[in-house]
């Protein structure tokens, strides 16, 4: 019976398929015995390339995940300013509704916009971040042109007590505060984290769309956040296992004026989100279940005034939406190299603006299938999905892939998925202008991805890796807003984006020096291959904010836990229109952030002292045209740490 | 055709070796495109056209000034023959250039929700501006101050000159209003108001020195959901004796709710006698002195701006995207086109200055 458990644990172990995981390498009895139990979207995609991103929440701590995956990704991120500003992600030259990010297995894009908001999601809450590069519409349902970004959180079953305090202070009036409490057993653990942060970001720039170019400091920039997320896990026993999650985050950010604007801004944008989650899970001799429920409820209200002594608001915009997630999945392993799996879904989604025609109310239903062989070095998945959606039909969605390990040192891997999205709420129901009879976009992309191991010398501590990924995606149906009779959105153009994400990572121990670092460089073409007004001045040219060439490099080095780190982002040119106007292009960018700190364990507390300077060269950019980016900024963070593991009496 | 789509090819290569390289050109006659661009995008321009050379410049501001113009760019005038006022909105400026190089003469001049300047004497100008109430500022041409304000009604558009009078359409902006304010040039002060349809927004002087006016009607909806249209006026040509404000003629031309996206633009043609004014299916032609309207577009197509040359009578429309450039294309007075080219982000219109 035990030995049933530790192989089927160590199948959903081996080929979680982590980039560089040397989950293949471990023999058995290194498997815990009490693990993670994928969901089938995780189990049958290792045909994938991921990238898991390290959360060095002590160095960045309150920041959010878009401040993170900017630094330590190589997804392309979209800042509109400083801190507490919207943040879009995007991967593999597509846009912002198109890269599904997901909380322990449920969407958090907007059903109003399609777009997650990553200045709504503290990085520090979550204990996993994985990138599923071109993640498959079989697999994911709606929105994964780009791919997925998985988040989760994890219990970790050996912890009886640990409490983890940071408080952190830096320029521009910025303060956070964050708690984690973890407590529990092997039987049940209990977490939560609680978190405030707030920036008044009046920092200085120049502005270059006035004349002279004069320095100018960003005012009504001001934001403040906070949230708690509590988890609690069961285990049962006999392989059940009951988690269960609330989230509740609260943001108020001040927008500020555009450069070159001459008038005040009053505009404030609040968002209030509620995310809840209950799962069960299964594990049988030959089988594993997954049955979860998710509630998320997401409130923006946007307000203006056309002057700031107004009582009144000039624009009072609020959007309410409501949704109600639920999935189930089961695998059957028929041998230790045939698994089959299969599931269901079925959500309820609502929304309620003044700009939609009554109270939106949408139903889907998904039908999926997968199916993994496993053969010697060859993994092979497939999978089939079907969706059903109110007035639309989405095509059937496909996937298959293939992992081959060669050797010890190289994995590669391919595959090829079918994709699509449907149209959001703003899209089909926003007066002015929505389109209720818009088709989901949909196509099809792929991957041939490989990862080698370059050097590995675990005596000397010496460790070099390398991936490359080449992919090619195709968009038909692009919905966007144009004028015709009215603005308004319609399937607009066709798109092929296509290139290279390439990773070198390496560690080594120089004596008591332990060093590591790794370096990304990624080259995109997405090109608008046709428009279906067969406007001739779009056709063939970049797609706009995706750059083509973009790369970033971090290091580090640890001594006695003294650490000192760098880090750099570099992002090409960027097209601001999709017509390529020379004179509306933003220039490349590039900035270096710095970091040192100390780590002591002083009686049980381990605390942390953290200085870093973002921005050290002190470089104006723009990532997106007329926001201002802050400049070089000081942050100090102390942390402090107790924490009490399981022993063995326990 | 051939010369203008060679000079566009050459223009657009512009500053390939920096992409902001400054421009040396001669701007002082032509025609000056008004490239309104996407809203929170600071990507308005200015592109100038030579008519007699079949050449588009585009980004004329910018490549003089390294800079972008600015957010929204609603408007541009000529004035005193050398000068050129860029009206951008969405920024809250006024930036005020010398039309020989395009570079600017002063620092911008703030103004809240600036809408339409218009020179009324040889040393001012009126300038409108305000989303509810409405105002005229009267600028000292010399020092580019402004110098007086006078209250008008909500919203208030363009304005038109007659003698030492300024029309002014209220259009209501963000609110409703339906009236023509009539100011004194010496006196800057209002000395009458006349009602016409509702939201009135361009007008134009027929060579009979008549004001016809163009107003796109109201539309209402229900403050509760689902928020259903309850009613809408129609959209109304009017024909109006500027000395007395009564109306002398007037014909629906559609309703409130087509105007959503399309501005409710009018022009004449050169000789004053042939009225042609935007709807979203195309430009509409009517009659001066035998006003009829007709079902059928004069030239069909979906259009942002529609302008006429005072020098050779062609007719300007513009066609716009807000996420790439839009294309300009002209027509002669009998409805053939003669030329097109590419110009900026979502042009709106264009101003003249003849040699």
């Amino acid at each position: 019976m035990l030995k049933s458990f530790s192989f089927l644990f160590s199948v959903a172990f081996l080929y979680a398929g982590n980039v560089f995981s040397q989950a293949d390498e471990l023999p058995l009895k290194h498997i815990p015995d009490v693990t993670i139990i994928k969901s089938n979207r995780d189990f049958f995609s290792d045909d994938y390339p991921r990238l898991s991103i390290a959360n060095v929440s002590e160095i960045y701590p309150q920041q959010n995940l878009g401040y993170l995956l900017e630094r330590e990704s190589g997804v392309l991120v979209k800042s509109y300013g400083g801190a507490g500003s919207l943040v879009s992600v995007s991967i593999h030259g597509t846009g912002s509704n198109h890269t599904q990010v997901n909380w322990n297995g449920f969407p958090l894009n907007s059903p109003t916009t399609g777009q997650a908001d990553l200045s709504l999601i503290p990085s520090g809450f979550m204990q996993s971040i994985e990138i599923i590069h071109g993640a498959s519409g079989a697999l994911y349902g709606s929105g994964t042109f780009g791919g997925s970004i998985n988040m989760g959180n994890e219990p970790d079953w050996n912890n009886r007590l640990a409490v983890d305090y940071s408080m952190s202070g830096g320029s521009f009036q910025a303060f956070g505060n964050n708690l984690i409490v973890k407590a529990g057993s092997r039987r049940i653990q209990y977490h939560a984290s609680v978190l405030s942060a707030k920036a008044d970001n009046d920092f200085p720039y120049r502005d270059y769309y006035r004349q002279s170019a004069p320095m100018t400091k960003a005012e009504h920039n001001s934001f403040r956040t906070w949230g708690i997320i509590q988890n609690i896990y069961l285990n049962a026993g006999k392989g059940n296992y009951i988690e269960a999650g609330l989230w509740h985050q609260h943001k108020v950010k001040e927008i500020p004026p555009l450069m070159g604007s001459y008038h005040e801004s009053n505009a404030v944008q609040k968002d209030s989100l509620f995310r809840s989650y209950l799962s069960y899970k299964k594990i049988g001799e030959k089988s594993a279940f997954v049955i979860r429920t998710a509630y998320f409820s997401d409130y923006l209200n946007y307000t203006d005034k056309l002057s700031r002594t107004d009582s009144g608001y000039s624009i009072n915009s609020k959007i309410d939406s409501r949704r109600m997630m639920n999935e189930a999945d089961y695998r059957y392993y028929f041998t230790s190299s045939l698994i089959l799996g299969g599931g269901i879904s079925c959500n309820l989604a609502t929304g309620r603006s003044e700009n939609y025609p009554g109270i939106i109310r949408e139903q889907d239903y998904a039908v999926f299938g997968n199916l993994k062989i496993l053969h010697n070095n060859w993994i092979v998945n497939s999978g089939i999905r079907k969706e059903f959606y109110d007035h639309i039909n989405p095509p059937l969605q496909y996937s298959l892939g293939i992992r081959y390990k060669a050797g010890n040192r190289l994995i590669l891997r391919t595959g090829i998925s079918s994709k699509f999205r449907k149209p959001t709420f703003n899209e089909k129901f926003w007066i002015p202008g929505g389109n209720p009879g818009l088709n989901p976009e949909k196509g099809w992309g792929g991957d041939i991805s490989s990862e080698w191991v370059a050097v590995d010398r675990p005596e000397k501590g010496l460790k070099v890796e390398a991936t490359v990924n080449l992919y090619f995606q195709h968009v038909d149906n692009w919905i966007q807003w144009v004028l015709y009779d009215s603005i308004t959105p319609v399937e607009y153009k066709e798109v092929h984006a296509s290139g290279i994400e390439s990773n070198v990572s390496f560690n080594f121990s120089a004596g008591m020096i332990r060093f590591e670092g790794n370096a990304g460089y990624s080259f995109n073409r997405s090109v608008i291959i046709e428009t279906y007004d067969r406007n001739p001045l779009f056709e063939g040219k970049q797609l706009m904010y995706v750059p083509k060439h973009s790369g970033r490099v971090n290091l580090k080095s640890e001594y006695k836990g003294l650490i000192l780190g760098a880090g750099g982002v570099l992002t090409g040119r960027r097209e601001t229109v999709e017509t390529e106007d020379k004179t509306l292009r933003l220039p490349p960018f590039a900035y270096i952030d710095l970091y040192t700190g100390i780590k002591r364990k002083i009686r049980k507390i381990n605390a942390g002292l953290y200085c870093r300077v973002d921005n050290l060269l002190n470089k104006q950019y723009e990532i997106m045209r007329s926001y201002p980016m802050a400049g070089r900024s000081y942050h100090l963070t102390l942390t402090l740490g107790l924490n009490n593991p399981v022993t063995e009496k326990n | 055709m051939n010369a203008l789509l060679v000079a566009i090819s050459a223009t657009t290569f512009y500053g390939c070796d920096k992409d902001r390289e400054v421009l040396s050109g001669d701007y002082s006659h032509g025609v000056y495109i008004v490239n309104e661009g996407s809203f929170m995008a600071t990507n308005g321009s200015i592109s100038h056209f030579d008519p007699a050379a079949g050449m588009i410049t585009n980004g004329i501001f910018e490549a003089a000034n390294l800079r972008s113009p600015g957010d929204v760019i609603q408007s541009f005038a000529v004035v005193s023959d050398t000068s050129g006022y860029i009206i951008v909105n969405g920024s809250g400026k006024v930036e005020i250039v010398r039309l020989k190089d395009f570079k600017t003469i002063s620092e911008a001049v703030p103004v809240v929700y600036p809408r339409y300047f218009l020179q009324v004497s040889s040393d001012k100008g009126y300038l409108t501006s305000g989303s509810l109430q409405g105002w005229v500022y009267v600028f000292d041409l010399s020092s580019s101050d402004i110098e007086d304000s006078v209250m008008v009604g909500f919203g208030p558009e363009t304005m038109l000159k007659y003698g030492n009078l300024v029309y002014v359409a209220n259009s209501g902006g963000w609110s409703v209003d339906s009236t023509i304010s009539v100011l004194d040039v010496n006196s800057n002060q209002v000395t009458s108001t006349f009602y016409v349809a509702r939201v009135p927004v361009d007008m134009v002087m027929d060579s009979d020195e008549n004001i016809w006016v163009y107003s796109k009607g109201l539309a209402t909806y229900n403050t509760e959901p689902p928020y259903d249209l309850i009613s809408e006026t129609d959209a109304i040509l009017q024909k109006i004796d500027p000395a007395t404000g009564s109306t002398l003629w007037s014909q629906s031309v559609g309703k409130a709710g087509d105007y959503t996206a399309t501005p409710p633009k009018m022009a004449i043609s050169k000789e004053g006698d042939e009225i042609y004014y935007l709807r979203p299916d195309g430009v509409f032609s009517l009659s001066v002195q035998n006003p009829a309207v007709s079902l059928d577009a004069f030239i069909p197509g979906s259009y942002y701006g529609l302008e006429v040359n005072p020098g050779d009578g062609n007719i300007y429309l513009f066609e716009a995207s807000f996420t790439g450039n839009g294309t300009m294309k002209i027509f002669n007075s009998g409805g053939n086109q003669v030329q097109e080219g590419t110009v900026g982000i979502a042009p709106n219109g264009a101003a003249f200055n003849p040699e």
